[in-house]
């Protein structure tokens, strides 16, 4: 069966056409494996495309539920004295209520909302959600091929993270409760049932949840890895691959070696809670009852925890980071600056994550000269970030700034990377944490950096492509009402955590009131708890905006909306299975051919021209 | 039904500005959309430059406001003499970050006002420099370097145990679900072993007796601690993670079961010192809310707190301590009772009943130099006994036990000072056998004490041993206590003549 010869739409169709390379692939009959009817094109696709928008939008589900969930402890701790009672119908025995008529959180249920709130957000939102979303949708998009390696373990990916999300909601409904020993679930106390009632059938689920999670992630991640090294096209080498490739491409290998650890953690956590083997367990005395565990340490599991959760903050951020490049140098409409000096910075974070786990454990009962090793190389890691955050800047500098709500995210996205990496410097700093670890001024320096950076990273990805995904724009002015409502919020809801965090107040409490030295923030907390309500709300606007485009935003008309380079935009507007009708498209330079010779851009299926200036 | 209208509420204002969106962006495409475009461009330009302003004065702003919280000024100034070195490396922590803070946000939405898209501008075709790359890989690489240095430093100084000269006082503070236990040593300054196994009723932290450095240790709730004197704080954790936090001394270490750690700080400011800089701050001026009579400077007290997630009580581990002069602290210390001799003791816990401690020795030997006073005193003669509750043989025997020859040696030093005194050893049992064998049982008894004080030095006319069996009961032989308190040796001490011992042998006493 011959290629049908269509009318190129723009030049780069065009170039396509003449240029392409011919692979064959629709002549082999696909239909029926793919999107021919509902269930396998909506349900149990294998096209990565369809696989994007199932976890953007189970993240955003996700995100809705976490979200809600600070909402609720929030309030707790802005405003103890004021009566919840009006959430019982929805959280029943988890309302206290007492003599006065005055409602409030059972403290087991604060701390199992404090504990899932920071699992969904972590691990389902701004890992699956975030990284899950845009590598399933830009890789094979950006680097020219038909689908990733293997589409059955791209859905496989999906659906265990489904299965995973399940298993975690289901946990809510336990009689006992869901985990409420903190996402990061050191033993002796997740351990142990008798330490926590969250302890028991709640520990059992998340853990087995995160198991299926992991598998999730592995999955996924060895597909990337694949897809990037052997799924490019002719002519896409390495280095003319678009920033966001490079930075899946890496959060990839992190993830693939660095959640195994967990696993095996969470292996022994299951052994030493079911078949009473003591890897975390030592000299424990509880319920009025001397256990027989001995020989074990409970910082193993921190060690091994770590290990994972230190590269899981750059397997959240560096989506983020490679996503602002992109979009950051398609509205400046000028290269990204240092393109290399973003790579080598890319890798050199890759690297770096890898030997600062211990920065975590400062104060935990290591042996403290393990710590001069961690805080050099915790304090190193500034410097590529640094290099970064200069070379996003210089990409502005002489540019022909669009605003759009993408592009907003994006510079929000450098603000926000700037405030809370500079407070790493601080916590990074050994001496410093003595004070600071596991105070307010920790979660007001993580929120801000991989939490509030990492959601900017996110919506200006989601603005950005949102028209790739659904032929639709979202709204522009509902996007700045949201990016305004969301940068100045999220500021007002974590910069005054540094203030209570540098008085010492810490963080994980139920209530203020028993430490005279922590009661005096009552008013701050109020602020923030408010503060978070109405950024929340704006969050609504986003789904709202979503959803309402999905259906009735402003239809996409041209192939590339915004003049970009990369390939995804030379794919018609409905972008099929094998995303190109025809021949796949041969790269012939790099993705950043803005501006260049005078011409607005350059698509990378354009040929280097006789007279044009060299590469960059 | 309120919580219905408030969502209707929302829904309807989130459908207005969908509303309001949905305006804009037609009247964008009727009105031209490049003519719009150029506007709003120039506009959010504006609310760029106007929020990063905003926000950076808002930054300082606030800082300034809240100095007083801050780490190192105002009412919170360390109250540690390493504190000080965590607050001035925060100091320049806070300054170095806070350039880059202002200049990065001021390039960064500066930038993006200045080149803001504008009709018929151009971008500029700027790929890369690499001297760029190298000066900003390189200073940040400089500052760091000085602040790994430096923050290290301190960071050694402070963490290092201490030394084998250092005059230092060792302290236990032990987490548990959901309190603080601290131990203080005794006079042997030394805190003695503990086993997790051995938690009891009774022995709350599993301290094992046998080891003697446990004898005087004070297990206490709130306490006091000597100013400018090395603390050596020995945490530990009997359930599940704790963390050892004193945020105004800047410490804080995690308390794992099984696995001590320590912190070694030195307090630099009294409470009442500590009370009096806060009374200088207005947000001290208050009324304290659990106490509206005194101003919260007055009520301040030093707190120990939790900082590791331990349970749903985590928030709730409060201790409070003074620091006070060396002085006042000892006196304090005194004051404290030892654990295991207020409660273990001589208790069938106590796995030491077969040694005396040297206070112990001391303490029985004042109590019968002044009972024997007082008999030796007294001058009806019949009152002239006293007995000799420590003296005690092994079971139907009348071999001495162990520990009797503390109050024997105190009879000998007592018969030696008052050399003109003269002793009748009477021996008893109690009604458990043969009253004829336990007569026999009681002569012999008394005869052997009279052995040992003659061995000890005591001329032998100067003593007469008599045995009474059973027939001379001080107490009911129904019960364990009486039997216990009837078998017994008595010391008869006169400065007149010996009465002439009568036997008694088949003359029952009722």
């Amino acid at each position: 069966m011959a290629t049908a010869v269509i009318a190129p739409a723009n030049r780069e169709e065009g170039l396509i056409q003449e240029l392409g390379y011919e692979d064959h692939f629709h002549e082999h009959h696909h239909g029926d494996k793919y999107q021919s009817n509902f269930i396998s094109h909506y349900v149990f696709s294998q096209d990565h495309k369809m696989i994007a928008k199932q976890f953007l939008i189970t993240g955003m589900m996700w995100a809705i539920i976490g979200g809600l969930m600070s909402l609720v402890f929030r309030m707790q701790l802005g405003f103890p004295e004021e009566s919840i009672a009006w959430l019982k119908p929805v959280l029943g025995k988890w309302i206290a209520v007492n003599s006065d008529g005055v409602g409030s959180l059972v403290p087991d249920f604060y701390y199992a909302l404090v504990t899932m709130h920071g699992t969904i957000l972590v691990f389902f939102v701004l890992t699956a959600g975030l990284s899950g979303t845009f590598s399933n949708l830009l890789i094979p998009l950006m680097i020219g091929a038909r689908d990733m390696a293997s589409p059955m373990l791209n859905m496989m990916s999906y659906w265990f993270f489904f299965i995973s999300g399940t298993i975690m909601f289901a946990s809510l409904f336990l009689s006992t409760g869901p985990f409420a020993g903190g996402w990061v679930a050191y033993p002796p106390l997740s351990a142990l049932p008798q330490a926590m009632d969250g302890s028991g059938a709640g520990m059992t689920l998340w853990t087995i949840s995160l198991v299926f999670f992991v598998v999730s992630v592995l999955l996924g991640g060895i597909n990337y890895i694949t897809t990037v090294l052997n799924l490019r096209t002719k002519g896409m080498s390495m280095w003319r691959l678009p920033l966001p490739i490079w930075a899946f491409f890496v959060t990839a290998i992190l993830g693939l070696l660095s959640f195994p650890v967990l696993v095996s953690a969470f292996f022994l956590m299951m052994l030493d809670r079911g078949i009473g083997t003591s890897f975390y367990l030592s000299d424990i005395y509880i319920g009025g009852q001397a256990l027989d565990h001995v020989g074990g340490s409970p910082i193993l599991y921190q060690h091994l925890f770590w290990f994972l959760g230190h590269p899981e903050v750059y397997i959240i951020i560096l989506p983020a980071m490679g996503i602002v490049s992109e979009v950051l140098s398609v509205n400046a409409r000028k290269p990204i600056f240092g393109y290399k000096a973003m790579v080598f910075s890319i890798l050199a974070i890759g690297f770096l994550s890898f030997i600062v786990w211990a920065h975590h454990m400062f104060m935990s009962g290591v042996n403290p000269f393990i710590a001069n090793f961690f805080v050099v190389f915790t304090l190193i890691i500034a410097v590529p970030s640094a290099v970064k955050v200069f070379n996003w800047i210089a990409t502005l500098y002489g540019g022909s700034v669009r605003f759009n709500p993408a592009s907003l995210f994006g510079i929000g996205f450098v603000s926000m990377f700037i405030s809370g990496g500079l407070t790493g410097i601080w916590l990074g700093n050994s001496t410093l944490d003595i004070q600071l670890h596991d105070t307010y001024f920790v979660v007001a320096h993580f929120h801000i950096v991989m939490g509030v950076a990492a959601f900017f990273g996110m919506y200006a990805g989601v603005y950005h492509w949102f028209p790739k995904m659904y032929g639709r724009f979202m709204n522009e002015t509902l996007g700045k009402f949201h990016f305004w409502g969301t940068i100045i919020g999220a500021y007002c809801v974590f910069w005054p955590m540094h203030f209570i965090g540098m008085a010492g107040v810490p963080r994980r409490y139920y209530s203020f009131d028993v430490f005279q030295s922590f009661s005096q923030f009552g008013d701050l907390n109020k602020f923030i708890t408010i503060a978070a309500i109405i950024t929340f709300g704006f969050q609504l606007l986003f789904v709202l905006n979503f959803f309402y485009s999905i259906w009735k935003g402003r239809k996409m008309k041209t192939m590339n909306p915004y003049n970009a380079n990369t390939l995804e935009w030379t794919t018609p507007i409905e972008t099929g299975h094998g995303n190109w009708p025809g021949k796949l498209p041969a790269v012939q330079r790099w993705a950043y051919d803005y501006g260049k010779d005078g011409r607005e851009f350059i698509s990378q299926v354009e040929p280097v021209g006789p007279d044009e200036s060299p590469a960059h | 039904m309120s919580t219905l209208i408030v969502f209707i509420c929302i829904a309807l204002l989130l459908l207005i500005v969908l509303q309001i969106g949905r305006v804009r962006d037609l009247a964008k495409q009727l009105r031209g959309a490049e003519e719009v475009e150029a506007r709003n461009t120039k506009m959010t330009g504006y609310y760029l430059v106007a929020f990063m302003v905003a926000f950076l004065v808002l930054c300082t702003a606030s800082a300034f406001y809240y100095k007083n919280w801050m780490l190192g000024y105002g009412p919170h100034e360390s109250a540690s003499a390493h504190g000080g070195r965590i607050d001035s490396m925060m100091n320049v922590t806070l300054a170095v970050t806070y350039i880059v803070f202002i200049l990065t946000h001021i390039l960064l939405f500066w930038y993006a006002y200045k080149y803001r898209q504008r009709k018929g501008g151009k971008a500029q075709f700027i790929s890369h420099n690499n001297q760029l790359e190298i000066i900003w890989t390189g200073i940040p690489a400089i500052v760091m370097t000085f602040l790994v240095i430096s923050g290290l430093d301190a960071w050694n100084d402070i963490m290092g145990d201490v030394g084998a000269d250092d005059d230092y006082i060792e302290i236990e503070a032990t987490g548990y679900q959901f309190a603080w236990q601290l131990r203080f040593p005794g006079e042997d300054g030394l805190i003695g072993r503990k086993d997790f196994r051995l938690i009891d009723g009774t022995n709350s932290l599993g301290q094992d007796w046998t080891d003697l450095k446990n004898a005087d240790d004070k297990l206490v709730n709130n306490f006091k601690l000597p100013l400018n004197k090395k603390i050596r704080v020995r945490i530990t954790a009997k359930d599940v993670l704790h963390d050892f936090y004193l945020p105004q001394f800047r410490v804080k270490m995690d308390a794992l079961p099984g696995l001590p750690t320590y912190f070694v700080f030195t307090p630099t400011k009294t409470t009442k010192e500590w009370r009096k800089s806060l009374s200088e701050y207005e947000e001290y001026q208050v009324p304290d809310p659990n106490d509206p009579e005194k101003m919260l400077w007055e009520t301040a007290n030093y707190e120990l707190a939790c900082a590791e997630l331990c349970g749903n009580g985590h928030y709730s581990m409060l201790r409070t301590f003074e620091v006070v002069e060396e002085d006042e602290y000892e006196a304090w210390l005194a004051e404290q009772p030892s654990y295991y001799m207020e409660n273990i003791r001589f208790t069938e816990n106590d796995p030491n009943t077969g040694m005396l401690f040297p206070a112990e020795i001391e303490q029985r030997r004042q109590e019968f130099n002044t009972e024997a006073n007082t008999a030796l005193e007294t001058p009806e003669d019949d009152d002239n006994t006293l007995i000799l509750k420590y003296v005690t043989f092994e079971t139907g025997s009348a071999q001495l036990t162990e520990l009797s020859r503390y109050q024997l040696d105190d009879a000998i030093a007592f018969l030696k000072k008052n050399a003109e005194v003269k002793s009748l050893l009477k021996g008893h049992t109690d009604n458990t056998g043969n009253a004829e064998a336990n007569l026999t049982l009681s002569d012999r008894r008394a005869a052997v004490v009279l052995d040992y004080l003659v061995k000890g030095g005591i001329s032998a006319d100067r003593l007469v041993s008599s045995g009474f069996g059973q027939y001379a009961p001080v107490a009911d032989n129904a019960t364990e206590d009486g039997r216990e308190a009837n078998r017994r040796t008595e010391l008869y001490v006169t400065r007149g003549a010996l009465p002439v011992p009568t036997t008694i042998v088949n003359t029952p006493s009722k």
